[in-house]
C-alpha cells in the first residue's frame, strides 16, 4: 500500500513539472530581413504566451552589437493576442558584424540574431 | 540556499524513485540482472547527491570573512542621466553589492549595466567612501588591503546605450583581525 501511494506521489511530481513546463510564458521575436544597411529601419516584432492576460504587456529590447556598448530600442507593448512589432532605425555609424536583439516580457526571454554590413549597402545602391 | 533546495528535491525524487522501482521489480522482471541495473543507477544518484552535500558543509566551514552589502551612490553631473542595473533589460536595479563571503586573499567579480538615460553623451568613474571595519583590527587603512576596480573604460557611453562593466574587489591576505566591513561606491557621470 506504502510503496503504491509513493508511486502516486512520483506520478503527481512528474505531472506538476510538465504543467511547469507547459504553462511557462514565453515571448518570440523575430526581424524583418536578415541583413540591413546603415540608416536602414529594422522591424523587431513576435508574440507573447502565458498563463494570465497577455494585452498591454511591457516588451523590453535591446540590440548589442559584435563589439561596443547595447543599443536601448523604445520598449513597446502587446496587442490583445499578445503580438508586437516594433521598428528601429540602424545607426549610420554602427559597426559591420551580427548584432543580437534580446526581448522580454513578464519574465520570458528570446534572442535572435541579424546581420548589419556597410559593403552590402553600398551594393546594393550600386556604388 | 539553492543547492540545498536541489538537493532536497534531488533527494525526494530519488527516495521516490526507489520505491518505484522496488514496484516495478516486483511485478515485472524477472533475472537477477534486470533487478540489479536500476538499484546500481540509484545507488549512484544517491551517493553522488551525497557529495554535493558533503561538498557544501565543508565549503561552509572554510575561513571566511564577511561582506554584507557595499552601497552604490549613483552621482550626475550636469544634465547626464545615468541608471544602474543588474539586468540587461533594466529590470532590477543596483543599489547595493552583496560580496558574500570571502577566503583570502579574495578576488570578487560583479557585472552590472551602466545606462545612459539622458540625451548626453557621459563619462564616468568612481571611488568610494564611508569604510567601516569591525573587529579587532578596526582601524586599519582600507587603501592597504582592498583595491576595487572597474571596466568602464575612458571612453564616452552615448543616449540610449548601456554598456556592461564588471567591477572587481581584491583583498589581500594580510588582513587580520577584520571580520566584516562595508563601504560606499560613488559613481559619477559627467558630460563628455
Amino acid at each position: 500500500m506504502m510503496e503504491w501511494l509513493l508511486l502516486i506521489g512520483l506520478i503527481l511530481l512528474v505531472a506538476y513539472l510538465i504543467w511547469k513546463i507547459v504553462t511557462s510564458p514565453s515571448v518570440t521575436v523575430s526581424t524583418d530581413k536578415s541583413e540591413y544597411a546603415p540608416g536602414e529601419s529594422a522591424t523587431f516584432s513576435g508574440t507573447y504566451t502565458g498563463p494570465g492576460g497577455v494585452s498591454g504587456l511591457t516588451v523590453n529590447i535591446v540590440v548589442s552589437p559584435p563589439t561596443g556598448d547595447d543599443y536601448i530600442v523604445p520598449a513597446t507593448t502587446t496587442d490583445g493576442s499578445g503580438d508586437y512589432s516594433t521598428a528601429w532605425t540602424i545607426p549610420i555609424d554602427a559597426v559591420d558584424g551580427t548584432y543580437t536583439v534580446s526581448v522580454s516580457c513578464s519574465g520570458a526571454t528570446a534572442q535572435v540574431t541579424f546581420t548589419h554590413n556597410i559593403r552590402w549597402s553600398y551594393n546594393s545602391m550600386g556604388t | 540556499m539553492e543547492t540545498w533546495i536541489a538537493v532536497a528535491i534531488f533527494g525526494s525524487i530519488a527516495i521516490l524513485g526507489v520505491q518505484l522501482l522496488r514496484v516495478i521489480r516486483k511485478e515485472y522482471t524477472t533475472t537477477q540482472s534486470r533487478k540489479e541495473l536500476p538499484l546500481a543507477v540509484i545507488t549512484l544518484l544517491v551517493i553522488l547527491g551525497g557529495g554535493i552535500v558533503v561538498y557544501d558543509i565543508l565549503t561552509l566551514s572554510t575561513d571566511t570573512l564577511t561582506i554584507p552589502t557595499s552601497g552604490i551612490v549613483p552621482q550626475e553631473v550636469g544634465n547626464v542621466e545615468m541608471e544602474l542595473y543588474w539586468d540587461i533589460f533594466s529590470q532590477k536595479p543596483v543599489v547595493e553589492v552583496d560580496w558574500g563571503e570571502l577566503e583570502l586573499p579574495a578576488r570578487v567579480n560583479v557585472t552590472f549595466y551602466v545606462r545612459n538615460t539622458g540625451g548626453d553623451y557621459f563619462t564616468s568613474n568612481f571611488t568610494t567612501t564611508g569604510w567601516v571595519l569591525n573587529g579587532s583590527n578596526s582601524g586599519a587603512d582600507p587603501v592597504d588591503y582592498f583595491t576595487l576596480s572597474w571596466t568602464f573604460g575612458e571612453s564616452s557611453l552615448g543616449p540610449d546605450r548601456q554598456r556592461k562593466v564588471m567591477l572587481t574587489l581584491e583583498v589581500a591576505d594580510t588582513l587580520t583581525g577584520v571580520d566584516t566591513f562595508s563601504f560606499d561606491i560613488v559613481i559619477t557621470a559627467w558630460e563628455a
